[in-house]
């Protein structure tokens, strides 16, 4: 089996995900031929059969609009790794207004300015996410892939998305699913539902893709 | 379009083969309402071979509230073996618990929710802490809902004056649900039930835990029998190996009790689309 | 207007981050040197203005994903500064544990990114793998200690929450015995002669200047240097801006500069090691040297630290209250010298915050030392400092 020709590309992110797929690289040798910047002499956006990119996309900065359009071209398959890529995550709460490029103003996930094929959330995901993505593609298991599809459609999620799509509907079972999946521990049960700790949100959305009802609601707005 | 492999088609997802089973020893079964007391033996043999080093639940406990159960030896198991009506989804603790005991190869008994939950954790890893390899077997319960505590809990305290921390226990006892409390028991038909199911179960398509390594549950026409639904080459044998080794009966179940799961597995999908265009 | 030099401008790749360099040179040796950021300025100053130091500190980490848990201390401690917190004992002893993991991470990280240049060619594709192995080995003890390997939450105002069970603890220091024999192999390999690619000699030979400052060794210490003495730049505030180079560099570039006492100062493992171990350290490869030495050194405190901490005791103090206060954490992250300021106001939500990075003080340093250097390795200079950009670009002029 011929591997894959696998690029990573980071247009504004914390490297937190970038170390992630760097990481993720001996994973999959057996399957994949992986490019990233962190390897290697020279690094160029070229054609390549899957795209990994991570960092959330800033609207105001041409150099890296530009970027992010030619990774798009360049690949069959883009995946938006991690939760700013993905959603938008931490960097959703961005304002601008920094010296020296006071404009950086928004920042996006992917999805809005290009067509993303799969979005992983997670900050940061694991390694074991970008080599489970790989097999469910080259073996494609369409129903968990389906999941990543519909996330790459939505344009944001977060703790409070969970407790207005699911708590509040009265459609929580109590399962504790989102408990387990909030990094930094925002979200507790009480009385067997979820409580989000406000300030320790920062917008992942990881909570609402691993929750079952959640994620069945996603998979039927936007699969 | 599904999150599952799970569709009209294929009701109760991807499997090998589906079995009846019992336990053999007599101890087991007498203890069983209902089912064969399979899993119960099945879990003894697990720990008894040190495939696993414990087998982890959640059950109710006084007040119907949660509490993670881990056992370790034969006699664990044994104890908190019960009723399904028991078992709780309740994943909080579970990544504390396991890791307090120090287990590092555990099956997880649950419902469809909550396997459905580690079973994507499996396939799919999100954060660095996620710990499904220390799961070493999923097996999922059949199931149609469990209750709204509140519900369940002021119909009980409306109607018969009990209070939550009075409950001891819940179990199926024949047509009944049979709750003891502090001054005896009560029971209500289990066609009622459903009146106190969670919102939530009402739109879930999942009868058998399609994520599962093995399904268990029961059908009518063969009380006192479990039914394993075994999903890959692994579970089919180590269910094997436990039948080989004189814990189980295992033989394969007829088409007809194919039909009647595939039967209940549609309606839960049918009441799911149903409640699913009414609540979402 | 002409420039009488060649110019050597790439994007450099395998360092934390989007850079470019750029060095006009006469053929043979560099005349003058840029170091340009590109990476966009997400703002966490102003990001964090108007939220709760409980957010705060939980969002700072994620301005890096490589020195996280430096910016959730220098974080913590720059609230606990502005609170009137102290955490408890054995609270500060796991937190300083968790930092210097997290160093560990870092330089393991930049030991991946720097031994193609460094290293035979045929040695370093081993080498990574080696490593990679090895930061999966820290991962663990970070994942236990912390409750996660990247962004660890265990990081609050106050200590430590969510410590450890016994079990993972005795865990983590089982895996701790063995990281310190990987360090020794580690070493071995990176500091044998024989190993070593011909960049090193030419790097041996060049003096690298020292002016260092560093505030602590292995944690970080706000009395230790002097704060008004921190003055932070604009790129074009800091070059001469002499021609049409230095402003389209300083037009394009996303950091801004940080100086101690108005001059450049290096920052970093030689700084550090050079200050309180009386390393002695005079050219350009010892600045990697010395990044090696203080992995050694940082498994031995490590162990040290495993050994006294006791999980049980209270490992964070009561009591936040929310209030005016003005504070500052200066915490040494992995690639040096961290400084977190913060000011409150009456309902004790952030009114300012200023982080100023160890990158912004490496840079001009990087731009002076590859003066002089022949260009074949120029390249490599900006790695051996290991600048890590996502930190730089998030700073605001000190007023």
């Amino acid at each position: 089996m011929t591997k894959l020709k696998v690029l990573h590309a980071d247009i504004g992110g914390c490297e937190g995900c970038a170390v992630t797929f760097l990481r993720a690289i001996p994973l999959i040798e057996s399957i994949a031929c992986a490019k990233t910047r962190y390897i290697g002499s020279d690094f160029k956006i070229e054609d390549c059969d899957i795209a990994f990119v991570t960092g959330s996309i800033c609207i105001n900065d041409v150099h890296a609009l530009e970027m992010l359009k030619n990774i798009r071209s360049k690949a069959k398959v883009v995946v938006a790794l991690g939760s700013c890529a993905a959603l938008g995550g931490i960097t959703r709460f961005c304002r601008g207004g920094q010296e020296p490029k006071p404009d950086h103003r928004v920042f996006q996930p992917l999805s809005s300015v290009i067509d993303v094929d799969f979005a992983i959330p997670g900050c940061p995901p694991p390694p074991q996410a970008v080599n489970a993505l790989l097999i469910a593609y080259v073996k494609n298991v369409e129903f968990q892939l389906r999941l990543f599809k519909a996330v790459a459609k939505v344009k944001r999620l977060s703790g409070f998305d969970l407790l207005d799509d699911v708590v509040l509907p009265g459609l929580c079972v109590g399962c504790g699913a989102c408990v387990l999946s909030c990094p930094t521990g925002a979200l507790r049960l009480i009385d067997r539902r979820p409580e989000l700790i406000v300030e320790k949100c920062i917008r992942c959305g990881t909570c609402y893709v691993r929750c079952p009802r959640a994620s069945q609601i996603l998979v039927r707005r936007f699969t | 379009m599904s999150l599952l492999p799970l569709s009209p088609k294929k009701p109760l997802g991807e499997y090998i083969g589906v079995y009846l089973s019992r336990a053999i020893d007599p101890e087991i079964r007498r203890q069983r309402v209902g089912s064969g007391g399979a899993i119960t033996a099945f879990l003894c043999y697990l720990i008894d071979k040190n495939i696993i080093d414990g087998a982890v639940t959640v059950r109710r406990v006084r007040g119907l509230e949660g509490e993670v159960v881990v056992a370790t030896t034969k006699k664990e198991v044994l104890e908190a073996a019960g009723d399904k009506w028991s078992i709780i989804p309740f994943t909080a603790r579970l990544r504390d618990t396991i890791e307090e005991k120090g287990l590092k190869r555990i099956a997880v008994v649950g419902l469809p929710c909550q396997i459905q939950f580690l079973g994507q954790m499996r396939m799919f890893p999100l954060l660095e802490s996620d710990f499904s390899e220390r799961i070493s077997l999923l097996i999922s319960l059949f199931c149609l809902g469990t209750f709204a505590n509140e519900v369940m809990l002021s119909y009980l305290r409306s109607k018969y004056g009990i209070k939550p921390s009075d409950i001891t226990d819940i179990r199926l006892e024949g047509e009944n649900l049979s709750i003891y409390h502090e001054c005896g028991k009560i029971s209500i038909p289990a066609r009622e039930i459903v009146y106190h199911l969670q919102t939530g179960c009402l739109v879930c398509t999942d009868y058998t835990g399609v994520l599962s390594d093995i399904s268990a549950g029961i059908s009518e026409n063969y009380l006192g029998y479990t039914v394993l639904i075994a999903r890959n080459n692994r579970a089919l044998e180590l269910l094997n190996n436990a039948r080989d080794e004189k814990y189980i009966e295992l033989k394969e179940a007829p088409p007809s009790v194919i039909e009647e799961i595939s039967l209940k597995a549609r309606g839960k999908m049918e009441r799911a689309t149903y409640y699913a265009t009414r609540l979402l | 207007m002409n420039i009488p030099f060649k110019a050597y401008g790439k994007e450099l790749v395998r360092i934390a981050g989007e850079a470019e360099f750029l060095a006009l040179h006469d053929g043979d040796k560099v005349v003058k040197a840029y170091f340009i950021s590109r990476a966009p300025v997400r703002g966490f100053e102003s990001l964090v203005v108007g939220k709760n130091p409980i957010f705060v500190v939980e969002a700072v980490m994620r301005i890096c994903g490589v020195c996280h848990a430096a910016h959730g201390i220098a974080s913590a401690e720059a609230f606990e500064h502005a609170l009137g917190l102290l955490p408890s004992r054995h609270g500060l002893l796991l937190r300083e544990a968790i930092g210097l993991v997290n160093r560990l991470q870092s330089h393991i990280l930049h030991t991946i990114l720097i031994s193609q240049d460094i290293l035979r060619p045929e040695l370093h594709g081993k080498m990574v793998k080696m490593m990679l192995s090895f930061l999966e080995k820290v991962n663990s003890i970070m994942l236990k200690l912390g409750s996660a390997v990247t962004h660890p939450p265990a990081i609050v105002i106050g200590g430590i929450s969510r410590p450890p069970t016994e079990a993972s603890f005795k865990e983590a220091q089982r895996i701790l015995v063995e990281v310190v024999k990987s360090v020794s192999d580690l070493r071995d390999s990176v500091l044998n002669e024989d190993n070593m690619n011909e960049h090193i000699k030419v790097l041996k030979k060049i003096r690298a200047p020292e002016n260092f400052i560093a505030s602590h060794l292995f944690y970080g210490d706000r009395y230790n240097i002097s704060l008004d003495k921190v003055t932070v730049k604009h790129y074009s505030e800091y070059k001469p801006m002499e021609d049409d180079v230095d402003r389209e560099v300083a037009k394009k570039t996303t950091t801004l500069i940080a100086l101690y006492d108005g001059k450049k100062v290096e920052v970093g493992p030689r700084a550090r090691l050079s200050i309180y171990r009386g390393f002695n350290a005079k050219s350009l490869f010892d600045v990697q040297v010395a990044r090696i030495k203080e992995i050694e050194l940082i498994t031995f405190r490590l162990s040290e630290l495993m050994d006294i901490i006791d999980i049980s005791a209270p490992l964070r103090s009561g009591q936040i209250v929310f209030r005016e206060g003005e504070g500052v954490g200066v915490y040494e992250a992995p690639r040096g010298l961290l400084i977190h300021k913060v000011a409150l106001d009456n309902e004790g939500r952030v009114r300012k915050y200023r982080i100023i990075t160890p990158t912004m003080f490496n840079v001009p340093i990087i731009e002076s030392t590859s003066l002089g250097v022949p260009i074949s390795i120029v390249e490599v200079i900006p790695r051996l400092y290991d600048p890590c950009i996502p930190c730089t670009t998030h700073l605001i002029k000190l007023k």
